[in-house]
């Protein structure tokens, strides 16, 4: 449709249906359409074509802002984070030679950027991380697929209308609060049960962050099975099957894709996730691969040194660098569960 | 023999029938837009259930509201194929076949049905890769291979232009004789009543109008006529002696002119089924002039 | 298979996603119960009305609540201009365009920042660029160069954008087509048409987008880390202007925040064990925030929905 909106004389050639012709004469408060629009075109024509310029360049810019914003927090992370380069050698993010205990040299991926000399490996980080997201992604997916199809398939009317509305409750808590929660309640709790050594630990985190991420995955898969037609579970059972066959064998492969496309939103969400991490997982930046070990995520630890840290100090350049990695991976997470949606979107026109 | 007899009220509108369905033939389920037609071949399949009433496969109760019986969708043997189509969009055609059946043993039994419904080579296929007569075709066959007691068709063929339209009514016809098929076939459309049932319940406002085999139905008279074309009427034109009517036959228009009286004998409006016949004594043949 | 077995199992792997559901409610429902249960005694109206006092053991949180509300308010008088207008500029002006395509990828993207990434840029972009380079431009020493309330508010805002534009986009979509080309036939400019015919009609879905921002604003802890938000302040953020005595927020001082509050509290404050009262009195503050804007967000939309008809 072209609209040109220079015009002010009556064109009743775009009116084109009845629909218009009756919406016209539609009333918002005491007055009609045409009578507001008589009213504001016995304005002066030529002050009412600035005014509209300008405000059409008011919410031109304004509607830029989301871009502009999204390539400055690229800019911003990637200037200050390049500059580490500058002040540490590449291969030190990766680790460096150091004398261990017995004075030999060994090479150990270390985080320490107050040591003497300042150790800045970012490999027990990204373990870290990963060591949290991936159990929180895996524990969400089962949960939150399982409600999903719950919600969609099995749920009556009225369950559903009281779980939805649960479950984005739990959606709705702050971080900081599930965080407090974990660091209280559920680390004495799994010490009890499974005699962990490191009382804060991955394990309690990626529970913690599973929380968040449950609703995420829940939701959008419920929105994805929704959207199968319901011509297909007909003829599953035409065909014989029992409800969950059909679900199994028909509902969810005809909406994988957008149960897919939640799971790999929930990894990026749970790699982002701080205040969760920051109080339930110990805080301490370890290379292992024990889950139920202490460790400490890329998150944590901006959020734990950029207070204190002295502004153009190697450290600080480090922790930008680490703001501008974890960037990345969400952002290319982010961009690969979108190609998905799309392309599920262009698939169901079929 | 199928029995049915049903009652089911929504909002305003109420149906209420009771007819038979004949093992091994095709009955047409008749009637225009709105007379519920489709909304009894889902309460028979069972994917709706009735207020009451009762359906029986002559050896078995399906539904019986008395006794409050209502066997699932799933342990009914039947099989349907509806307008809209509902191929698995996941698995091959092969695989959409093979859905309702499990094992090997079907292996050369699907081969000879995907044959004879003329998808040989199309196996490996996926159904966005078909054209909407083979999707409806595909839909046929995974109903038919489970060998259901009764085959239910909604319209199956009206999404598509009429030459795969013509194509699929023979070809159907062709495989149901041969598998000897009970099918309740539900249509809008006078020509496919004519050309695949054996008997016909017409259906108005929800109720039976009347039930016969399809001459039955076109007022009980003999059709011994060489011409006869089936269609609804979409235009009459008359003057006191003589009226022309148009008529659409499929996608085809035809026009009869026929005395005024029969007009408003018959009570002639558009939009009715008609019969169109001429007795061979009135028939005259040209040749039109176009070669020398 | 026999159809026994297959029954089984159609009745057991429903049943799993019956209690996985039900799993969730319940931890959902202790979540709740142990809040309020810890926290319910240290409420009452000192508790909300006073300020900390003998190093946080004791006193009350309401500079905290203050706080909270404070930035809050801050934040969503920024997000709104901005994402009201990006949502009428991509329903009105851009639409399936290129450039309405990459603005739409962007909020997506935005939407997806990990909130300490905001944080980092908060620090990076609006303390020290914009912030210091304030100061330079006016020859101040370090006024706008430093952590501040205008900061973590702006901050919070890019957080919550995409939330506003979402809801609002969709609030506009819903104006139907036909009452645009009547408004167009009579003679409206495109501008009159938005502002005379589809915002009104959107204002629900703004009203909700905004209440589903501060909802989300109210809770976050880690873009205020470092932008604005201390733990302990000896006085509030507003300051006095001189003769009239009325007073101002002070856009440029620090704040105490509800959830910054619970986090240093209960992790670095000097006695974490016997403060927990207080934390948790705090997390049942901030919860009930939550949950009432939550509420009164679906109360407006069924409210609005209701009028509509």
């Amino acid at each position: 449709m072209n609209y040109t909106s220079k015009t002010s004389k009556i064109s009743t050639s775009i009116i084109s249906s009845n629909n218009s012709t009756r919406d016209s004469l539609k009333r918002f408060g005491d007055k009609r359409i045409s009578d507001l629009l008589v009213e504001s075109r016995n304005i002066n024509v030529h002050k009412q074509r600035v005014r509209e310029f300008i405000i059409e360049k008011l919410v031109f810019i304004g509607g830029l802002t989301a871009i502009v914003f999204i390539a400055l927090i690229f800019i911003f992370l990637f200037k200050e984070g390049v500059r580490a380069f500058f002040l540490i050698k590449p291969m030190e993010f990766i680790g460096t030679h150091i004398l261990d205990f017995d004075d030999n040299r060994v090479f150990a991926c270390m985080w320490q950027p107050v040591g003497e000399p300042g150790k800045f490996s970012i490999v027990p980080l990204l373990i870290g991380s990963f060591l949290v997201a991936l159990p929180a992604t895996v524990i969400s997916t089962i949960l939150g697929v399982g409600c999903g199809i719950y919600l969609a398939e099995i749920a009556s009317i009225r369950m559903r209308e009281i779980i939805k509305p649960a479950i984005e409750l739990l959606a709705g808590i702050p971080t900081v609060v599930i965080g407090f929660l974990c660091l209280t309640l559920l680390a004495t709790f799994i010490q009890n049960v499974f005699h962990t050594t490191f009382r804060l630990n991955a394990f309690v985190g990626a529970i913690g962050v599973s929380l968040v991420i449950i609703p995420v995955v829940a939701s959008i898969t419920d929105d994805a099975l929704r959207a199968v037609p319901s011509e297909l579970r007909e003829a599953s059972y035409g065909l014989g099957a029992t409800k969950w066959e059909t679900i199994w064998k028909v509902v969810v492969p005809a909406g994988i894709s957008g149960i897919t496309a939640s799971i790999i939103l929930g990894m990026g969400r749970a790699l982002g996730e701080t205040m969760i991490v920051i109080m339930a997982t110990g805080n301490a930046a370890l290379v292992t691969g024990n889950i139920f070990s202490s460790v400490r995520t890329m998150t944590a630890t901006i959020a734990a040194e950029l207070g204190a840290v002295p502004h153009g100090s190697s450290q600080y350049y480090a922790l930008f660098l680490i703001g501008s990695v974890l960037f990345l991976i969400t952002f290319v997470l982010n961009l690969i569960a979108e190609i998905i949606i799309n392309r599920m979107r262009k698939k169901l026109k079929l | 023999m199928f029995k049915v007899n049903l009652k089911k009220t929504w909002n305003n509108f109420t149906i209420k029938v009771d007819f038979e369905i004949p093992l091994g033939k095709v009955t047409a389920l008749f009637g225009h837009s709105g007379a519920g037609k489709s909304s009894i071949l889902r309460i028979i399949s069972g994917l709706e259930i009735a207020d009451e009433g009762m359906i029986s496969d002559g050896k078995e109760l399906w539904y019986d509201s008395t006794k409050q019986i209502h066997l699932p969708v799933q342990r009914r043997s039947i099989g349907f194929v509806f307008q809209d189509p509902s191929l698995f969009p996941h698995l091959t055609v092969e695989k959409n076949i093979l859905y309702g059946v499990k094992g090997k043993r079907s292996l050369n039994e699907i081969k000879d049905l995907i044959s004879l419904a003329g998808l040989s080579g199309y196996e490996r296929f996926y159904p966005a890769q078909l054209s909407g007569g083979q999707k409806q075709r595909v839909t046929l066959i995974r109903a038919l291979v489970r060998r259901p007691d009764l085959l239910l068709l909604d319209e199956p063929f009206s999404a598509l232009d009429w030459e795969a339209r013509r194509q699929l009514q023979e070809d159907l016809k062709r495989i149901i004789k041969q598998l000897n098929v009970t099918t309740l076939y539900v249509t809008h459309d006078i020509t496919e009543v004519y050309k695949l049932a054996d008997k016909v319940v017409v259906l108005e406002s929800g109720k039976v109008l009347r039930h016969g085999t399809p001459e039955d139905i076109f007022m009980g008279k003999r059709l011994s006529t060489r011409i006869q074309i089936v269609g609804k009427v979409v235009g009459i034109e008359s003057d006191s002696i003589m009226a022309a009517v148009t008529i659409m036959h499929e996608d085809q228009y035809f026009k009869a002119l026929v005395d005024a009286e029969e007009i408003e004998r018959l009570n002639l409006v558009v939009g009715d089924d008609v019969v169109i016949g001429a007795k061979s004594s009135d028939v005259i043949i040209f040749k039109v002039l176009t070669q020398f | 298979m026999t159809i026994k077995k297959r029954n089984i199992f159609n009745a057991f792997f429903q049943g799993l996603c019956h209690g996985m559901a039900f799993l969730v409610i319940a931890v959902l429902i202790a979540i709740l119960v142990k809040i309020v249960m810890s926290g319910a005694g240290v409420i009452n109206l000192q508790f909300l009305i006073k300020e900390p006092t003998e190093g946080m053991t004791k006193g009350g949180i309401f500079p905290a609540i203050f706080g909270t509300i404070c930035i809050t308010m801050m934040m969503i008088i920024l997000a709104i201009p901005v994402g009201v207008s990006t949502a009428i500029y991509i329903t009105e002006y851009a639409g399936k365009g290129l450039l309405g395509r990459i603005i739409r990828a962007s909020i997506n993207n935005l939407a997806g920042v990990p909130s300490i990434v905001f944080g980092l840029f908060g620090v990076g972009f609006f303390i020290l660029f914009v912030g210091r380079g304030i100061d330079k431009i006016a020859g101040f020493e370090l006024l706008f160069g430093q952590p501040a309330m205008i900061w973590a508010a702006s901050t919070l805002a890019l957080l919550v954008l995409p939330v506003i534009i979402v809801s609002t986009e969709e609030a506009m979509n819903s104006v139907p087509v036909s009452l645009r080309e009547a408004a167009f036939g009579l003679g409206a400019t495109r501008w009159q048409v938005i502002r005379n015919v589809v915002l009104p009609q959107a204002r629900s879905g703004i009203l909700t987008g905004a209440i589903l921002g501060i909802s989300r604003g109210v809770g976050e802890t880690a873009p205020i880390l470092f932008t604005g938000c201390a733990y302990f302040l000896p006085r509030l953020p507003v300051f006095t202007i001189p003769y009239v005595n009325i007073p101002i927020i002070n856009p440029l001082d620090q704040f105490m925040g509800l959830s910054y509050h619970i986090f240093i509290m209960a992790t670095q404050s000097t006695n974490t064990a016997e403060t927990r009262p207080i934390q948790y009195g705090t997390t049942l503050v901030l919860i009930a925030l939550t949950f009432l804007l939550n509420l009164s967000a679906i109360v407006f939309r069924i409210y609005f929905r209701k009028r509509s008809r």
